[in-house]
């Protein structure tokens, strides 16, 4: 897929592939950067060069940035404020390019337009990231926080090692989804292949089509919904009923990752362990002898 | 004066492996490296410090005593990190640093990759110290992992890949990630098969730890897997570093490892002791670790070095039956 051209505009002063990491403030060049502004009209030079109309408060294309820059540039837009809107940033021409961006952590909204190769946004936190294209192995690897949004396929291992945020998938993802997850949402809207879950010890998996073999394997603690068939659960693994609870936490979980349908159409898996540690609190709880 | 630092094993298990002084032609020394200057870099490391047997104040303490013997030190940001998140031994540059690449990645933090000279990709299932697979709830408490030890599940490959031959994947990221001059190794315990783990050559890897202090069922047999792998590892790569996490030996058997062709070797059945409870069964303190450190360890390791050093020529292995 070819990527879309940016807005001829833009190009000068967001710099194409620039090599300036202070952000857009110093990226009209260091003429600006020391000494008094050049004679003429004063609002003029005050001018931060950017397209206001423009959503973005800056684009950078990929294929012509060093990842190094590009990592400081984008951190550089990031806001700690929580409750603050985030700034959105753009990225294009990402020409499968892997290892995008591996331990970012700022407040930032990232559009990113075009296809990943591996390991993008390893480790990383806080960011609100778009991608819109295809997405290789180890899709958000080591997730810390923040949401990551694919409207594509990702490959095997998407989510691996997740430790909170969300992760998801539009399309369709690989096998080992989830992999040692251990805290975190992963959503996938299509199908996912075989060992799903495996290891993973925590955090919830939802899967809106069809899953491959082995679903949960060697996995503890991870709750596991699905919509479409199950070739096979692993063993020490179990479909558990969708309780009132469930189903309403389900609900908006599907309605925060976008994935149509209802809740009560999923299926709940999960450990044989944590079923009868649950049925036993239930039993706490409500009584039947009462 | 210092007490004498004691072997940890009593000398001999490796008498097949003689020093003459006279140099013998025909001896079947070890291959020869093509790189030896970079095996010259690190004779010692400290493989799997059971770093929450201590504060993380002391540990970070003793990581920077023991790193100043030269000694390479393995661990994760978070086992040195004081509770204001400073750890010195990190803010040294100079101290050579393992970053341990667990499968499940507990502990790891962007902060480790970015400061480590050696990355160590195991690709083993984690022991625990009751002998079965997976981790002791204090390692997990302190990699701030929430999860409990019954729950913890160990992996034996990152478990992104789907089979062996996705390896080059992992290299390649870890490459790519870490500083440039940072070398990406592997290991795995020695009862493996050198075939199993795919295309030494598409992974193009610095260098492989083996590990054969817990292969109880080799039954003493471990050096014929160590030249096993040894013969393996070079033929796919002439320069790769070979280095050995071997069982409890005397400090003479340690130096005879290098001359089977090892590159480093594991001093951690001399520096576990450094932090190991104290007789009240107390976790020590900095000076607790500091006394033992001084009790004669640093000449031990000094006594390693130089014997390995001897002319390598001189160096006879007998027929190993």
């Amino acid at each position: 897929m070819l990527p879309p051209d940016p807005p001829h505009a833009r190009d000068a002063a967001h710099g194409r592939g620039r090599v300036d990491a202070q952000g857009p403030a110093n990226a009209q060049g260091p003429a600006n950067a020391q000494g008094p502004p050049p004679p003429g009209d004063p609002l003029l030079n005050l001018s931060s060069g950017r397209d206001l109309l423009s959503q973005f408060v800056d684009e950078f294309d990929v294929a012509q940035t060093d990842p190094t820059v590009l990592m400081a540039s984008i951190s550089n837009q990031g806001v700690d404020d929580e409750d603050a809107e985030l700034p959105a940033v753009r990225l294009f021409n990402t020409g499968g390019i892997d290892h995008l961006l591996p331990g970012f952590d700022a407040g930032v909204k990232l559009q990113i337009e075009g296809d990943l190769g591996n390991y993008p946004l390893m480790m990383a936190n806080r960011m609100d990231a778009r991608i819109h294209g295809d997405v290789g192995v180890g899709l958000a690897d080591g997730l810390r926080g923040g949401v990551v949004r694919v409207r594509g396929n990702a490959g095997n291992g998407a989510g691996v090692c997740m430790q909170g945020g969300t992760v998801a998938v539009y399309g369709s993802a690989g096998h080992r989804t989830g992999a040692a997850m251990r805290g975190g949402g992963m959503f996938v809207r299509g199908d996912v292949g075989d060992d799903c879950g495996l290891g993973a010890s925590g955090g919830t998996i939802v899967v809106g089509g069809r899953v491959g073999k082995r679903l949960g394997n060697a996995a503890s603690s991870v709750s596991i919904f699905v919509r479409g068939e199950i070739a096979s659960i692993a063993d020490g693994f179990t479909e558990a009923p969708l309780r009132k609870q469930a189903l309403l936490q389900l609900g908006m979980l599907l309605v925060s990752a976008a994935i149509r349908g209802d809740a009560k159409d999923f299926r709940r898996i999960v450990s044989i362990d944590r079923l009868q540690a649950e049925e036993s609190r239930r039993g706490e709880i409500n009584p039947n002898w009462r | 004066m210092a007490e004498s630092f004691p072997d940890p094993a009593p000398s001999a298990d490796l008498a097949f492996v003689r020093w003459q002084p006279e140099a013998i032609d025909a001896v079947p020394t070890p291959r020869p490296r093509v790189n030896p200057e970079l095996a010259q870099v690190i004779r010692l490391f400290w493989d799997d410090p059971p770093w929450a047997y201590v504060d993380a104040g002391v540990a970070d303490d003793i990581a920077g005593q023991v790193a100043k013997l030269g000694v390479a030190i393995s661990g994760m940001a978070c086992e040195w990190s004081k509770e204001d998140g400073q750890s010195e031994f990190l803010s040294r540059s100079s101290a050579p640093r393992i970053l341990p690449y667990r499968p499940e990645r507990y502990g790891l933090t962007p902060d480790d990759w970015l400061r480590c000279n050696i990355i160590d990709v195991r690709l083993d299932r984690a022991i625990r110290g009751d002998g079965g697979f997976g981790y002791d709830a204090n390692d997990l408490m302190r990699w701030n992992t929430e999860i409990d030890s019954d729950r913890a599940i160990a992996l034996a490959m990152p478990p992104e890949l789907v089979s062996v031959d996705d390896l080059p994947i992992k290299v390649r990221q870890l490459r790519a990630i870490a500083p440039p001059r940072c070398s990406v190794f592997a290991s795995c315990g020695s009862a493996h098969d050198p075939t199993k783990f795919g295309d030494f050559k598409a992974c193009d890897w610095d260098g492989w730890i083996l590990r054969v202090d817990r292969d109880d069922i080799l039954e003493g047999r471990w050096v014929q897997r160590l030249l096993l792998w040894r013969d393996a590892l070079v033929d796919a790569k002439p320069s790769i570093r070979l280095w050995i996490v071997p069982p409890p030996l005397a400090a003479a058997d340690m130096a005879k490892l290098f001359a089977l062709g090892v590159d480093a070797v594991a001093c951690d059945a001399y520096c576990d002791r450094l932090l190991w409870p104290t007789e009240l069964g107390t976790r020590p303190t900095r000076d607790d670790t500091r006394q033992r450190l001084q009790r004669g360890l640093p000449a031990r390791l000094t006594q390693i070095l130089a014997w390995a050093d001897r002319q390598p020529g001189n160096w006879f292995v007998d027929q190993i039956t």
